[in-house]
């Protein structure tokens, strides 16, 4: 009966709030709405040696969406310090670029995607935060303004996820499904145990999302891998499934990334879900977990042990920092 | 608004762009760069074989269409067109690229993009031409020039290979006869061609017949006469003059290094200012497949499908003088050659025509693709050359030279 209930409640939501970008194609309507609300749009794209990407999507998302349509206000690069010409191209075609370093120095930088989005929220002025990942070949501006869309015309929704195919471009030619390994193997096994709504996310770790500030400020950051799982469990406790929506962005294609490399994705975000899920009354009495992820590689007739500890900080909200308090003149309620 | 015309002076009767114009030229085409690189990785990234280019004609047009008084539609053979009205109703100015690419539909080609250069395979595949056109009317609008007569950007569909500029050629059967055809290629910026070379495009399979006699002769399948007949093709004694030449292009067959190849295909192009020419090394082929034909018992077949003959421009034509003018003011040197693309079919349709270039390239070039490397700056230029040549004055009267052969 309970699962009845809860899949007829997911039917419910997954009907109301999951979009296809094209429904957002008309982004002049976009801009009126968002000129008669009166609100500020950011686009923080965080990088780490991407040269080979970033030119396409700062020419893209500028062309499109400030200087064709003017739905976004700012476009800024929040870097971790790469060593490629990363930086040096996305100011060349006029994005703002940022050190993660040189953002609330006075708090220390830690690297990892993580921090790069939580620091975004003090660097960044908009209303709505828009976070896209820089290593997306097919970059399009739907993959902005379809997350964007329903947070315009959706008051309630808070928080809007992209979702896509992902093709595979690990071996020559793309096969058409596939994407999304550590989500099936991992994240939705463990949703689907712990947390049966946030199923109804179809990709919940894609790295494309939007947000409105005032949610985006009063979340944890974790620094490493479990960033994306951490906000929707922290989201969903905090605002429930109603405040998500998704919307279908189409292809997708980017690169992929080994199964070695996928493994300690996945400690990191099982740390992360343990922690968190432990921090919001889901679970007690959770024993010490080991942070160090035990991987083998072959070396002639031997075998070699490769050991990778993982990051365990987190970032307070960001509404407890005194200078985010100073900056924006907010304060926690 | 005023509109201000292009800054011209007059040499020597021909009109010259003044460096005034050039550098605010300049200056607006920088400003644009943003606008046009978008178009150029939108546009390159969707795949348009010939026959199957509506969809990036249908993007091309869709950002055209938000340009003030462009007014854009798809004609009936297929082609995108987009008219920016001119000052006068007089005959229009044709700025023509082709929409087809040599990708094919299923392939996902890759814009890449850094400070000076542009990198996707066969440069984009036509897609810097095209962004240029669909950045032309911007252009044209912050420097308030206008032409005489309205001018027609072209996104000329089916036109390689065997569709043998059917887009354009059908367009200008059915329109009104235009002051000016510019036909518009990506590489390479400083190219003008107002010589158009005819040519016979071939394709000559050798094949194994069914009733073969494989214990005869060694049963050497269809590669050794196949390599007979491009021996004795090449050994068509050419002239000189007039200008002729035999290009041997593509070759394919065979399934496998263990199995005799039973069907082995040639590509060819044969290119010359010559229709007297053309005609006698058609001919000549056409017999030398015979004879391969009837010495070894196997299928020769010619298919000739694509046909264009000779035309020119004169040198003194307003249209090149212009053109050469244009380079010469933006400090680039002008490569004068005969040209076998889309000119031929511009001069047969009886306008004045001529073919120019956007930008410089460079290629890594394998067996399975060519990768191509656009020089941004360059193509800057290009499209200032462009700005140029869409609204620069072509009288005085009376200046003839157009000839066809």
């Amino acid at each position: 009966m309970i699962e009845t209930d809860t899949r007829a409640a997911m039917d419910r939501w997954l009907a109301d709030h999951t979009y296809h970008f094209s429904r957002f194609n008309n982004l002049a309507e976009l801009v009126r709405e968002k000129e008669r609300q009166g609100v500020r749009i950011s686009l923080c794209i965080p990088t780490l040696n991407e040269e080979k990407t970033i030119g396409k999507e700062v020419v893209i998302f500028r062309s499109e969406l400030m200087q064709r349509h003017r739905l976004v206000d700012e476009i800024a690069v929040i870097d971790s310090g790469s060593t490629d010409r990363t930086c040096e191209i996305a100011a060349e075609f006029g994005a703002q670029v940022h050190a993660s370093a040189d953002i609330l120095p006075g708090m220390g930088d830690c690297k990892g995607k993580g921090e790069n989005l939580w620091k975004a929220i003090y660097q960044l002025t908009g209303d709505i935060i828009v976070y896209v990942d820089a290593d997306i070949r097919n970059i399009h501006a739907r993959f902005a303004y379809g997350l964007i869309g329903p947070l315009l015309l959706r008051p309630e929704v808070q928080y809007v996820k992209a979702f896509y195919d992902r093709p595979l471009t690990i071996s020559p030619g793309v096969r058409t499904s596939g994407g999304g390994r550590v989500t099936e193997i991992l994240v939705r096994p463990l949703f689907s145990m712990f947390y049966p709504e946030l199923t109804a996310m179809i990709q919940p770790l894609s790295g494309e999302y939007a947000v409105r500030r005032h949610v985006l400020e009063r979340i944890p950051f974790p620094i490493g891998y479990g960033v994306e799982t951490a906000h929707l469990m922290d989201v969903y406790a905090g605002w429930g499934l109603d405040a998500f929506a998704q919307t279908d962005l189409g292809r997708r294609v980017h690169r992929n990334q080994s199964t070695q490399a996928l493994g300690r994705m996945s400690f990191g975000i099982l740390h992360t879900f343990f922690h968190r899920a432990r921090a919001l009354g889901a679970l007690r009495d959770l024993p010490e977990l080991g942070t160090v992820l035990r991987q083998f590689q072959a070396r002639e007739e031997t075998y070699e042990q490769v050991l990778h500890e993982t990051r365990l900080e987190e970032r307070p909200p960001m509404i407890t920092v005194p200078a985010y308090q100073a900056r924006f003149g907010r304060r926690p309620a | 608004m005023m509109q201000a015309k292009a800054a011209v002076t007059v040499v020597g009767g021909c009109v010259r762009m003044d460096s005034a114009w050039i550098a605010r030229a300049s200056a607006e085409a920088d400003a644009l760069r943003g606008e046009l690189l978008a178009h150029l990785a939108l546009l390159g990234e969707v795949p348009a074989p010939s026959g199957a280019e509506q969809d990036r004609i249908s993007l091309w047009l869709e950002r055209l269409a938000e340009q003030p008084d462009v007014q854009c539609h798809q004609d009936e053979f297929g082609n995108g067109v987009a008219i920016r009205p001119g000052e006068t109703d007089g005959p229009a100015r044709v700025l023509v690229t082709h929409a087809d690419g040599v990708l094919p539909e299923d392939e996902e080609p890759e814009i890449s993009i850094r400070p000076d250069s542009v990198t996707g395979p066969f440069a984009g595949d036509n897609s810097p031409a095209l962004a240029a056109l669909a950045t032309l009317p911007s252009l044209l609008d912050r420097l308030g020039t206008r032409g005489r007569g309205p001018l027609v950007l072209l996104a000329a569909a089916r036109m390689l290979d065997r569709y043998n500029f059917e887009g354009l050629v059908r367009h200008l059967e059915t329109s009104p006869r235009p002051e000016a055809v510019i036909a518009v290629e990506t590489v390479e910026l400083g190219r003008l061609n107002y010589t158009a070379l005819g040519l016979r495009r071939c394709r000559v399979t050798v094949e194994v017949p069914e009733s073969y006699d494989w214990m005869r002769f060694g049963a050497s399948g269809a590669m050794l006469p196949m390599t007979e007949l491009i021996q004795r093709i090449g050994g068509i004694a050419l002239p000189r003059t007039p200008l002729a030449s035999i290009v041997l292009g593509t070759i394919r067959g065979g399934v496998s290094a263990r199995q005799i190849a039973r069907e082995v295909r040639l590509g060819l192009e044969v290119r010359s200012e010559s229709s007297e020419l053309l005609k006698s090394v058609e001919a000549q082929i056409e017999f030398l497949c015979a004879d391969i034909a009837a010495l070894h018992g196997l299928s020769v077949n010619l298919d000739v499908y694509a046909r264009r003959e000779p035309g020119r421009l004169d040198i003194a034509h307003p249209l090149v003088r212009g053109a050469m003018d244009a380079l010469d003011g933006l400090g680039i040197k002008p490569m004068l050659y005969p040209s076998t693309g889309m000119l031929s079919a511009a001069l047969a349709g009886g306008a004045p025509a001529i073919t120019v270039g956007l930008a410089r390239s460079h290629r890594v070039r394998g067996l399975e693709e060519i990768e191509e490397s656009l020089e941004i700056p360059s193509l800057r230029l290009g499209l200032v050359q462009l700005a140029w040549l869409a609204a620069m004055p072509l009288d005085p009267p009376g200046a003839e030279g157009h000839g066809h052969d």
